[in-house]
């Protein structure tokens, strides 16, 4: 894989029209419409720390819906013993994220490749059907349900409602101006030469006395925290947590979206976020046409696009330059 | 002592199913180098195909397989020139995708084919059931073992013995050396991908009497599959089969005596741990078929 | 990737897709989603707009097209029309999930701009639901979530805005308890590992173990497992008196068919389960007599309301079951009286329709009379039933 080039300016342009994006809720008043621009933000960020890890260090993880779902089980859980206030949530679902992502680092990293794909995909599996079966403590199947609302300090004081969807909106957008920043740091800063060096040449990027393993880890750790912490805002939005949250179709969606849009890009993870967050709620047809014309376009945009997204907004630039 | 043979019988015989799901993704992952997660839904096809000719029209079981086969060789040929030709010389991960796209294409046309009720095709073999001792089982189980342990020989006489079987062979170990030698690489995919998939609906058709098809039954199946196929080693066939039948038994044990809603986890474990002090599976061969 | 290609595949898929669309049977009730039964010809009043939140896509995909078949049915007994409105109907899709049901609630209330919505089989979309019922004020009849937490939550004093027609997993475990305790000393337990089998399997279990039976174990499957047989081996060598079943039509096939495979002779009692069907006999074609002896409890059964069952064999070529007939019911008579109800007050809103729930009382349905009490939840008669020579034979119809 090649060395990331992106326009410098890059996240100005993204940070500037999420500022426009975020006079949104002022002219739409419709909360279906807000619904899905809070939907969309989700998949921005659930995506953007998919894609530290899938773009940054070219591993392909199957596990990520297990953090999300771990940080949304925690949050619920918390809510429910002490009604704790948002940060207080993030940190913690934070925290055990983390700790989930170490656990399941110490086999995974030891494989690489394809190997390493399974290995994470069986370990996804494995805590899922935990979450599922171990019903004392997270009801199992049955689900938590009435998850608390978010609240910015104890017992629900400053409490966003769940039917507050403007305040959604807000928080969601903040929290990926967050991830935006987090991820030009990652890709652009010390910890990202490194992972450039080591996408590059391994080989010769240990020779120079690069702890390559390390590197690897540190960006799973951290894609796995800010994924629990997304979870960990979103469990209260939709107030129903069940096992279906760590299940493989976030993970599918969220593989969908980065090789759509384009790895290692943040304009492409953007733009595939939104693509496949709004597209299929304005498709008004059955299920399984909807189902079928968002495979075939899957299908289309990885055998015949090359670079996806991505590739389409350097291609434009390179037009407009040229004229 | 009596009741953990008749545990052990059932997981020889459920892993007789996996085993023959597992036998030609096995072949496309040695060959092609892809990992086909449409491949339980090309199983699935099988099942409908079955149930189409076999039960609607009341075509004999053996000529309904043997329409099934040419039905699933066209639809081979039409997956490997739209989708797996286009990504071959892409990363695996391109070819994730794409066969995950495939797979939510096949799906959802099955349900607006047959609907999402699932049907059942049950033939008089596997409505009749042998009594052996304090064992009883269906005798349509006999079948899915012998098929697949036919299949296994078959294949593997044919990667040894044919021309086209060596240079499948040839391209599993190095693709470039292939080109090289003037092997057509291309070609060769495409044998390699319609084999893989007239396995896969044969297996469908064979396997679908004992229990029911529906539009979902391919995901469960791919799962299955390739957990065989990473135990085994990738393209290991001999591995794959192996590990499917252990697969079985280890999940039949397992759910009789510790706990059947963890059945699942107890392959996963066994799986992580191969790939982890055996990456090329618990065989050991790095490459081949 | 040249230019060149790259249309050549749109073409290539567009072809596939569209030889797809003209190849798809017409009876396929999906094909007829949107606006699913129009059948208005005058159009002096506003169409009355009903949301269809179910699954449609997923594994229990099948349950959602059930509802379908069983709400148009009815619809088109009522000739299309309730009180000279024209009705529609608009679905959503949730997939059996709870952050898609979100959106498919929203989409009806928002887009579609539905009046009344009739709710999911997944409790857990249900319960998902509830606070978004409230934050538009639009009510939701529910006809298959068992999870005893919707009424808790319900009603006077809860969201009042959500309505159950079916009877919760408690009701129905109160009643069928005694049944199982007078007949039987010990139980084994296999159920769907899912809210609709735990559920099931939590409610009864205190009430038997009160009555004095042992239980001897409890399994949880995967809804489409296969392999069944470790599990009914392990219940073979436990020797219960009775194996209680929690599942649906299909899987029931499985196990039963595995049950006769290693010759098992344990009585059956299906809970909450739906295998004492006409559609399982239909299904099982080859192997009359899987689910002969079976003893049953549900919210309806076949027999009960033969002009109903005719009429559905008729229009669907399919037999009713306990899922596609609560939609009917819930069309013909709970919705037909609650709209009739808000056209004789005035105006319909969401809020009419919603008090004329409310105030709802029908004397008179094939499933007993249907009020809703304080918790928004309807009482209806619980029949238990058994497969007698291929017949379903009622044997007792419980009433609350």
């Amino acid at each position: 894989m090649k060395a990331i080039k992106e326009n410098k300016y890059s996240i100005f342009l993204i940070i500037g029209v999420l500022l426009l994006v975020s006079i949104l809720p002022l002219l739409v008043n419709l909360p279906f419409v807000l619904h899905v621009l809070i939907s969309t933000l989700m998949y921005i960020g659930f995506a953007l720390s998919y894609d530290i890890v899938t773009g940054q260090i070219g591993a392909v993880s199957l596990a990520h819906a297990s953090f999300f779902g771990l940080g949304a089980y925690v949050t619920a859980l918390i809510g429910k013993a002490i009604g704790a206030p948002f940060w207080l949530n993030i940190i913690i679902a934070t925290i055990l994220s983390i700790g989930l992502a170490i656990v399941m680092s110490l086999p995974a990293f030891r494989l690489s490749d394809l190997s390493f794909s399974f290995a994470t995909l069986g370990l996804a599996l494995t805590v899922q059907l935990v979450v599922k079966n171990w019903v004392k403590i997270t009801r199992g199947p049955m689900c938590i349900h009435n998850v608390s609302n978010s609240s910015l300090w104890f017992n629900g004081i400053l409490e966003i409602s769940r039917t507050n969807l403007i305040a959604y909106f807000y928080l969601f957008l903040m929290v990926d101006i967050v991830i935006i920043i987090l991820y030009r740091l990652i890709s652009t800063g010390r910890l990202g030469r490194t992972l450039t060096a080591v996408r590059n040449d391994e080989v010769l990027a240990s020779s120079v006395g690069i702890n390559i393993q390390r590197y690897k880890r540190l960006t799973f750790f951290i894609s796995a925290g800010i994924a629990g912490a997304i979870g960990s805002l979103w469990a209260p939005y939709i107030s129903v947590v069940c096992p279906d949250y760590l299940s493989m179709d976030y993970t599918l969606n969220l593989l969908a979206i980065v090789f759509i849009g384009g790895s290692g890009s943040l304009l492409g993870v953007v733009g595939g976020s939104i693509l496949l967050t709004v597209w299929p709620e304005l498709l008004r047809v059955t299920p399984a046409f909807r189902l079928i014309i968002y495979g075939l376009f899957l299908l289309i945009f990885v055998t015949s696009i090359p670079n996806g997204v991505k590739g389409i907004i350097s291609n434009v630039n390179k037009r407009l330059k040229i004229n | 002592m009596e009741i953990f043979l008749q545990y052990l019988i059932a997981g020889i015989t459920n892993g007789a199913t996996y085993a023959l799901v597992a036998l030609g993704l096995t072949l496309l992952v040695g060959v092609a180098r892809l990992v086909n997660f449409a491949h339980g839904d090309f199983f699935m096809l099988g099942g409908y195909l079955l149930v189409f000719l076999f039960v609607d029209k009341e075509i004999p079981y053996l000529l309904s397989i043997v329409i099934t086969l040419i039905v699933m060789l066209i639809l081979g040929l039409l997956f490997e020139r739209i989708v797996v030709h286009p990504t071959i010389n892409k990363t695996w991960r391109e070819q994730l995708v794409a066969t995950l796209a495939t797979s939510i294409i096949l799906s959802n046309v099955a349900i607006l084919f047959w609907g999402t009720t699932p049907r059942l095709a049950p033939t008089k073999l596997s409505l009749t059931i042998l009594r052996l001792g304090p064992i009883t089982i269906s005798s349509h189980r006999f079948v899915v073992f012998f098929v697949a342990v036919i299949s296994f020989i078959a294949l593997s006489f044919f990667t040894k013995n044919t021309k086209i079987g060596k240079a499948m062979r040839a391209a599993s170990q190095n693709r470039d050396a292939c080109l090289i030698y003037g092997i057509n690489v291309n070609f060769v995919s495409l044998v390699t991908v319609t084999i893989s998939t007239m396995m896969s609906g044969l297996a469908g058709v064979i396997i679908t009497p004992l229990y029911n098809v529906s539009p979902t039954v391919g995901s469960v199946m791919t799962l299955k599959a390739l957990t065989s196929v990473v135990m085994g080693g990738l393209g290991n066939t001999t591995g794959a089969i192996i590990s499917a039948f252990i697969l079985g038994i280890v999940e039949a044990l397992f759910s009789g005596y510790v706990s059947s809603q963890y059945q699942d986890v107890a392959s996963f474990v066994i799986m992580i741990l191969i790939l982890v002090f055996r990456p090329h599976g618990m065989f050991g061969k790095k490459v081949g078929i | 990737m040249n230019k060149h290609k790259f249309w050549s595949i749109c073409i290539l898929t567009g072809t596939i897709l569209a030889l797809i669309t003209s190849c798809v049977p017409q009876q396929s009730i999906q094909s007829e989603d949107e606006k699913a039964v129009d059948v208005s010809i005058a159009e002096e009043k506003e169409p009355i707009r009903i949301g269809v939140a179910a699954s449609f896509s997923g594994p229990i995909a099948y349950v959602g097209e059930g509802y379908m078949m069983g709400a148009t049915l009815a619809l088109e007994e009522l000739g299309g029309k309730i009180a000279g409105y024209p009705i529609q109907f608009y679905t959503a899709d949730n997939a059996c999930n709870p952050e898609q049901a979100t959106s498919a609630i929203r989409k009806l209330v928002d887009v579609d701009e539905v009046h009344l919505i009739l709710g999911s089989g997944c409790s857990s979309c249900t319960l998902a639901s509830m606070p978004l019922l409230e934050e538009n004020k639009v009510a939701q009849i529910t006809g298959g979530s068992t999870a005893p937490e919707i009424s808790e939550m319900a009603g006077i004093g809860g969201n009042i805005w959500e309505f159950r027609v079916n009877a919760s997993s408690t009701v129905m475990a109160e009643a069928y308890a005694p049944y199982i305790a007078k007949n039987e000393k010990s139980v084994f337990f296999m159920a769907f590992n899912d809210d609709y089998g735990r559920g099931a399997v939590d409610a009864i279990k205190p009430l038997l173990q009160a009555e004095g039976v042992e239980i001897l174990g409890e399994e949880y499957f995967e809804r489409g497992t296969s392999d069944v047989r470790p599990i009914l081996l392990k219940i073979k060598e436990a020797n219960p008196s009775a194996l209680l079943l929690t599942t649906t039509e299909s899987d029931a096939i499985t196990i039963l068919r595995q049950f006769k495979e290693l010759g098992l002779s344990i009585k059956i009692y299906g809970y909450n389960s739906t295998i004492v069907t006409g559609l399982f006999t239909e299904m099982t074609p080859d192997e009359p007599g899987l689910n002969e002896g079976i003893l049953e409890i549900t919210w309806w059964a076949q027999g009960m309301t033969p002009e109903m069952e005719e009429a559905f064999l008729s229009r669907w070529g399919t037999e009713a079951s306990p899922h596609r007939a609560i939609y009917y019911f819930i069309v013909r008579y709970v919705v037909k009286e609650a709209i009739e109800l808000a056209a004789q007050r005035g105006e319909i809103t969401r809020e009419s329709l919603r008090d004329a729930l409310n105030d709802l009382s029908i004397e008179n349905t094939p499933i007993g009379p249907l009020e809703f009490d304080d918790n928004n939840q309807a009482h209806h008669w619980l029949p238990v039933y058994t497969m007698k020579d291929g017949v379903v034979e009622v044997i007792e119809i419980l009433k609350p």
